[in-house]
């Protein structure tokens, strides 16, 4: 044994870090990473399906006037499109806030993003009614109940996460920790923004380019 | 240079022609196959006797006996020339791989294209297979007169030298239709009809058996499989168009009777009388079938009398019920389906 | 003094006594069940991880033996087809989802931290969730064999056959339920794997420094990111489809389904899951051979490059297993090409560690042994397997016991004989005493001649024409010779395996005592005692060369001012590992228990009811409100002082300059 031993110091350094440097964040970037091969799958099931079809979706026959092509409710999907940026966007601004510790602006630009998130997870049952058709109906509306469904999962999981966060900050401030907590669900709401940008074109504009 | 190649590598291998065996070719598909797979066999049996080889002496070298390192021991320093003729030969032996894999894969699509060549016989013979569990039904179809329709089970027969063309149709789970000695084998796939191209190059008996795993009696999924002269076929198929023969002795007279009366009437078919129903084998020349329950037994009286009473017993999970008839019924019964030659 | 300086310190007596015990403090599981409970350290779970899948390989061989006593003979009626077809199917679940996948996981679990030099793994939590969720998953499937009612449509239960028309009853969905729960633990692991080689490095183990054990566990957890969630989603789709009040379409080609997309979906998943098998076998392979050819690795960069290609060919290829159904012939060329072009890495990295024993010194010990084994074995499975890639010759031979043989070559070569090794070669890590080397002779010598004897014939058997997954043929195929022979074999396996527990039970308390680093070896793992303290080592390490402690005899300089009343770790840079900020991780806690009990109840219940779902979600959700709900010790701790506030994107600290190239070479 030497009686003297070199070492590095790093006591100095700083405690946490607020971006892709803490390992949550990558932890987080990851478990998003297996979701999108999820929703790839899915996506792919899709157009695989689409091949045991002649039209898509489906035409429905049982009904006078039969309906030829039964496409989702545009309207509904569009309104809901919108609602899902908004939330994201105002957790780009919670974000924001929390880089600065700014516990009253997380408070307010993160209440948005909760109260739009419910708004969201209302217009998705619009969604799914939209489809016109139930999930048994045959396998066009299994995938497309299956899309709808796993992204509403996540609006959930989304929400959910905000509000254990903010009524923390709410309760014990912000530290170090939440302020990462909110930076890396941040980047969880960019990402189901974000996936729902191709989802929502497959499943409301699919019927028009592949439908014949 | 073939047999040989028996007798060195695997003796085992070595015995009478078989009735199912990918290496005992008598179709054009399985001989290309088991050309190609015994130049695969000698190409990689010599790349592993090599590595072989090379770990043995690797690893035969080591120093046996109580291990004398020091803890923390620096390894062996390597010397610069040593490492530069490693790399050579590793550098080496990784281009010899590429070239050898393009080798293979050049003679993995030679063969393919050859054993493809037959798709494109303009006039096939074509049948179509329906797989069931776990039985296998026949059609062969006359072009000319739809009608004409003949429909068997478990047994089918070609005609040596002419290319068929097989319709592979399943209607409950994948089936997968193979006999190894004539040709690859070909998914039945439910919402997916496939076909195959076969020719026999040899006549033979031979056995065919169902490869996905079907369920219950996937093991028991066999079919017969008759390569014979193209006179003998013609022969054959224009008695199988026939209705059945109708019972002779009052014993088989007995025996119609009892399988009309009976729920036999429910599943099979015998052509020229009411039973028309199609979820079993069609049985209108069963007796002239040389085996029993989709290959899995020899057709004998025994055999089939047991099979009538109770099938699950020889074949538990096939789906066909027991039933109760008297041993003079049965007797009856057994003596008209052997007779439906 | 600047952060990230070296400096000398004088090492006071007593002062080293101190550290441990605050460390062991502040490490060590509480006592009792309680405290095994809620433990989240990575040596605890790993070696739980490791001994539970054991035992299910032991079950798995245990039903192994009893196929392949039932195919002895022609027409054999000792087992039925009920219960064969349930034995395969458990057989080959068990051993690829309940064995194979997490014995090797777990090995990384325990040695990842240990390699790069931290004291637990990041997320671990998570860690300690995903054991339990495997486990739940295991008991299912036995749950459901014992009672006679074991799912019996194969490892890859193909529908239609596996779907609600033809498998009627709950057996399905047992398999398809344990996949998701065995798939979640997967995934966890991968993830949390993956963060700590990224971000726990020990200072100074820049990218190309990595142990090639953490190269094959980052790699092998990158597969599973991309492979895991397609068979979770196939096994969901037919979870779904099956299950009363939901009966969705997916497969059912009445409405539109299409049971050929569940074969696309399965091998998607279902291929690169061999390499996930297979790479951390490399790994294992890798650490021993140039511990005992005592030399460095030959070709280093030329191994990671061949796992990194391995993983991204490995997912092209899938349709191989396919050839039999409707593919077009242009993309069959396509999967047979990049079947064969596989074999470059493969055959690179053989190249490589026989270059590497060649040109060094080598030292036959046991562990060496199985690498002699694996280096047989897995090459000729993987020569069958360019046989199979050829699809024209797989035509032939595809669902005979031809592939069944060549799975059990790279299975069992590629990743039992290496995992053999490695149990052989870091059993005194765990434990601090050797395995015994004659019983280790005799448990490898039974085991490779046992292993040829059980699987070369059926090679030979495919040929002539068996088709796999059959509970009886009949005498005149003339198979049963053969047959009696493989039997013969497994029983000779089975002898080896009692060997070598008994070789574990005795060792564990009577053989030769280790130290730290009985083989002499370069990894860090062997720089700690054996075995290792809760909280791994006294000082983080600090790395100056690939083979960290042959190039740096005595581990220094180490890393001071990581505190040790907390659970603080350093963490490091993602590329050059230098010191970038501490860390304070999660310490012991029920809440991962908490939260995969209703996890797992909800996707168990789900089996017989969609409202499972429903009150299930609800449950997690309320288990999850902890997770979120806690703060830091440290935070604790300065309660009522300010925080210092973490400056966004600070540099990172540069690293010391001693530390920028091996001092030898
Ligand atoms: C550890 C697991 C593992 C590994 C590593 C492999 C490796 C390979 N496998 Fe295997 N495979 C399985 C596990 C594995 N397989 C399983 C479980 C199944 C069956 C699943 C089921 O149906 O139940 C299967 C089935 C399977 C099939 C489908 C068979 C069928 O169902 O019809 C095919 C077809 O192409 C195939 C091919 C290959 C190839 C080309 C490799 C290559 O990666 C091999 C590469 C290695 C070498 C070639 C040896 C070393 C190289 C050299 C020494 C260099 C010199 C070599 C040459 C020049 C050729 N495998
Ligand atoms: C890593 C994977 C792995 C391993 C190690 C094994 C190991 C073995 N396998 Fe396995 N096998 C598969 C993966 C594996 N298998 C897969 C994926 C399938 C396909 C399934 C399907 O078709 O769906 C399969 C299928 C399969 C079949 C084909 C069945 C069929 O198609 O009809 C056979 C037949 O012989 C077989 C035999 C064996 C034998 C004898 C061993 C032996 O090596 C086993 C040796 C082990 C022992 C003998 C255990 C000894 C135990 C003790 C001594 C007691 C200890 C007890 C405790 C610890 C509790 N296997
Ligand atoms: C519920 C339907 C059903 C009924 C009723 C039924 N069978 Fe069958 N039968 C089948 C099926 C299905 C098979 C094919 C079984 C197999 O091999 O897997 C079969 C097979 C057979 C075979 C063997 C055919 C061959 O090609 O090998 C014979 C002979 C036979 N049945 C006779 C009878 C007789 C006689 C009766 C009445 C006493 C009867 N069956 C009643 C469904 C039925
Ligand atoms: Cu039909 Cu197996
Ligand atoms: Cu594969």
């Amino acid at each position: 044994m030497n009686p003297t031993r070199s070492v590095i110091d790093v006591s100095e350094l700083p405690r946490s870090a607020l971006d892709h440097r803490s390992p949550i964040w990558i932890g987080n970037a990851l478990l998003l990473a297996i979701e999108t091969t999820m929703f790839a799958i899915l996506a792919a099931s899709y157009f695989y399906l689409r091949q045991n079809f002649e039209d898509w979706p489906p035409p429905q026959v049982n009904f006078i006037p039969p309906n030829l092509h039964p496409t989702p409710d545009l309207f509904w999907g569009t309104a809901n499109l919108v609602v899902i940026l908004a939330a994201t966007f105002f957790m780009f601004l919670t974000d924001r806030a929390a880089v600065r510790f700014d516990k009253s602006k997380v408070l307010l630009w993160g209440s948005f993003t909760v109260v739009l998130g419910i708004l969201a997870v209302a217009f998705r049952f619009r969604e799914f009614h939209g489809t016109q058709f139930r999930w048994d109906d045959n396998a066009y509306a299994s995938v497309v109940w299956g899309i709808l469904l796993m992204h509403l999962i996540h609006l959930f999981v989304g929400i959910s996460e905000d509000g254990f966060m903010f009524a923390y900050i709410m309760k014990y401030g912000m530290d170090d920790k939440h302020a990462r907590d909110v930076r890396v669900t941040a980047v969880y709401w960019y990402w189901i923004g974000g996936i729902w940008l191709p989802l929502y074109a497959i499943i409301y504009f699919g019927p028009y380019w592949i439908g014949k | 240079m073939k047999d040989a190649g028996f007798a060195l590598s695997l003796p085992l291998l070595l015995e009478a022609m078989e009735m199912q065996s990918a290496l005992d070719p008598a179709g054009s598909g399985a001989r290309q196959v088991s050309s190609l797979w015994w130049l695969y066999f000698w190409i990689l049996t010599a790349i592993f006797v090599a590595v072989l080889i090379c770990t043995c002496i690797a690893i035969g070298r080591a120093r046996r006996g109580p291990l004398a390192i020091q803890p923390n021991e620096p390894p062996l320093p390597e010397s610069q020339p040593t490492e530069r003729r490693v790399f050579a030969v590793v550098a080496a032996c990784l281009a010899m791989t590429i070239a050898i894999l393009f080798a293979l894969l050049a003679l993995d699509i030679f063969t393919g294209r050859s054993v493809y060549a037959l798709t494109s016989e303009p006039h096939p013979l074509s049948l179509k297979v329906i797989g069931h569990q776990w039985w296998w039904e026949v059609h062969y179809q006359d072009a000319d007169h739809p009608e004409n329709l003949m429909i068997t089970a478990n047994e089918m027969h070609i005609p040596v030298g002419k290319v068929v063309r097989l319709e592979l149709v399943s209607t409950d789970v994948i089936h997968s239709f193979w006999v190894p000695n004539i040709s690859g084998k070909k998914d039945l796939i439910p919402g997916h009809p496939t076909k195959t191209w076969i020719k026999a190059e040899k006549s033979g008996t031979f056995r065919g058996q169902c490869a996905e795993f079907c369920g219950h009696q996937h093991a028991h999924m066999r079919l017969e499989f008759v390569a014979e002269s193209p006179a003998k076929f013609g022969k054959w198929l224009a008695q199988a168009r026939q209705n059945a023969r109708p019972p002779a002795t009052p014993s088989e007279q007995r025996g119609q009777r009892v399988f009309l009366a009976n729920q036999c009437i429910m599943c099979h078919t015998i052509e020229g009388t009411p039973a028309r129903a199609t979820l079993g084998p069609d049985l209108t020349h069963f007796g002239s079938r040389t085996r029993l329950a989709a290959g899995s037994f020899p057709n004998t009286r025994g055999y089939l009398a047991g099979w009538i009473a109770n099938p699950q017993n020889i074949k538990p999970g096939v789906k066909m019920p027991p039933n109760t008839l008297g041993p003079d019924d049965l007797n009856a019964l057994v003596d008209y389906l052997e007779s439906l030659k | 003094m600047k952060r990230g300086e070296l400096k000398e310190i004088t090492v006071v007596p007593g002062l080293d006594a101190n550290e441990h015990r605050a460390l062991d403090l502040t490490w060590r599981r509480k006592p009792g069940l309680l405290g095994w409970l809620q433990t989240t350290n990575h040596k605890d779970i790993a070696i739980r991880y490791i001994v539970t899948a054991f035992i299910f390989f032991g079950l798995a061989g245990i039903l192994a033996i009893l196929m392949r006593l039932q195919l002895a003979f022609p027409e054999n009626t000792f087992i039925g087809p009920d219960l064969y077809n349930q034995l395969f199917t458990v057989h080959g679940t068990t051993m690829m989802f309940l064995f194979a996948v997490p014995i090797t996981e777990a090995f990384g679990i325990y040695f990842v931290p240990l390699m790069v030099g931290t004291r637990n793994v990041a997320l671990p939590r998570l860690n300690a969730f995903g054991y339990y969720v495997y486990l739940a998953g295991g008991i299912l499937l036995y749950a459901g064999l014992f009672l006679n009612i074991g799912p019996d449509t194969g490892w890859f239960s193909y529908v239609p056959l596996a779907g609600p028309q033809f498998s009627p009853g709950k057996r399905v969905d047992f398999w398809a339920q344990m996949i998701t729960l065995t798939e979640i633990a997967g995934l966890t692991t991968a993830v949390e794997i993956i963060v700590t080689v990224f971000k726990q490095r020990a200072v100074g183990m820049s990218l190309n420094r990595i142990p090639l054990f953490v190269w094959a566990m980052v790699v092998t957890s990158f597969m599973v990111i991309f492979a895991m969630p397609s068979v979770m989603l196939a096994s969901s789709y037919l979870a779904m489809d099956r299950l009363a009040h939901v009966n969705t379409h997916f497969f059912n080609p009445g409405e539109g389904g299409d049971a050929l997309l569940y074969q696309h979906i399965f091998w998607f998943f279902g291929h690169p899951e061999v390499y996930i098998i297979f790479i951390p076998g490399t790994g294992f392979i890798s650490t021993i051979v140039p511990t005992f050819a005592r030399r460095r690795i030959f070709g280093y960069t030329a191994i990671v490059l061949a796992l990194i290609s391995t993983a991204f060919i490995g997912f092209g290829l899938w349709v191989h297993h396919m050839f039999a159904t409707p593919v077009p012939e242009l993309g069959q060329s396509f999967f047979t090409a990049a079947s064969m072009i596989i074999a470059i890495p493969a055959g690179l990295q053989i190249f490589c560690w026989i270059a590497t024993l060649w040109s060094g010194k080598p030292f036959l010990k046991t562990p060496l042994l199985w690498v002699g084994g694996f280096l047989s074995i897995f090459v000729f499975g993987g020569l069958s397997g360019i046989m199979l890639a050829s699809v024209p010759i797989d035509l032939q031979v595809h669902d005979t016991f031809f592939v069944v043989a060549h799975f059990h070559y790279v299975l069992i070569g590629g990743m039992v004989f290496p995992l053999f090794g490695a149990i052989y070669y870091w059993f005194p890590k765990w434990t601090g005493r050797m395995l015994s080397e004659s019983l280790g002779k005799w448990n490898f010598w039974l085991f490779f001649i046992g292993f040829n004897v059980t699987f070369f014939p059926m090679h030979q058997l495919g040929l002539k024409g068996m088709p796999r997954r059959v509970y009886t043929y009949a005498t005149e195929t003339g198979w049963g010779p053969l047959n009696l022979l493989a039997t013969i074999g497994a029983g000779i396996i089975g002898l080896s395996v009692l060997i070598f527990l008994v070789n574990v039970l005795w060792s564990r308390k009577s053989g030769a005592m280790a130290g730290e680093n009985p083989w002499g070896a370069a990894t860090l793992e062997w720089a700690t005692t054996s075995p290792p303290p809760s909280y791994n080592f006294l000082y983080l390490p600090t790395v100056r060369g690939r083979d960290a402690l042959w190039d740096q005899p005595h581990i220094s300089p180490v890393v001071a001012g990581v505190r040790s009343d907390i659970r603080q770790v350093l963490n490091t840079t993602m590329l050059e590992a230098a010191p970038d900020h501490l860390y304070e991780m999660a310490g012991d806690s029920v809440y991962p228990l908490l939260l995969a009990i209703p996890v797992c109840a909800t996707v168990i219940v789900g089996i017989f009811t969609p409202w499972a779902f429903a009150i299930g979600a609800f449950l997690t959700f309320l288990a999850f409100i902890p997770w979120f709900w806690s703060g830091t010790e440290e935070a604790k701790q300065h309660k009522d002082k300010k925080y210092k506030r973490t400056l966004e994107l600070e540099e990172p600290a540069p690293l010391p300059p001693t530390m920028e190239e091996p001092a030898t070479k």
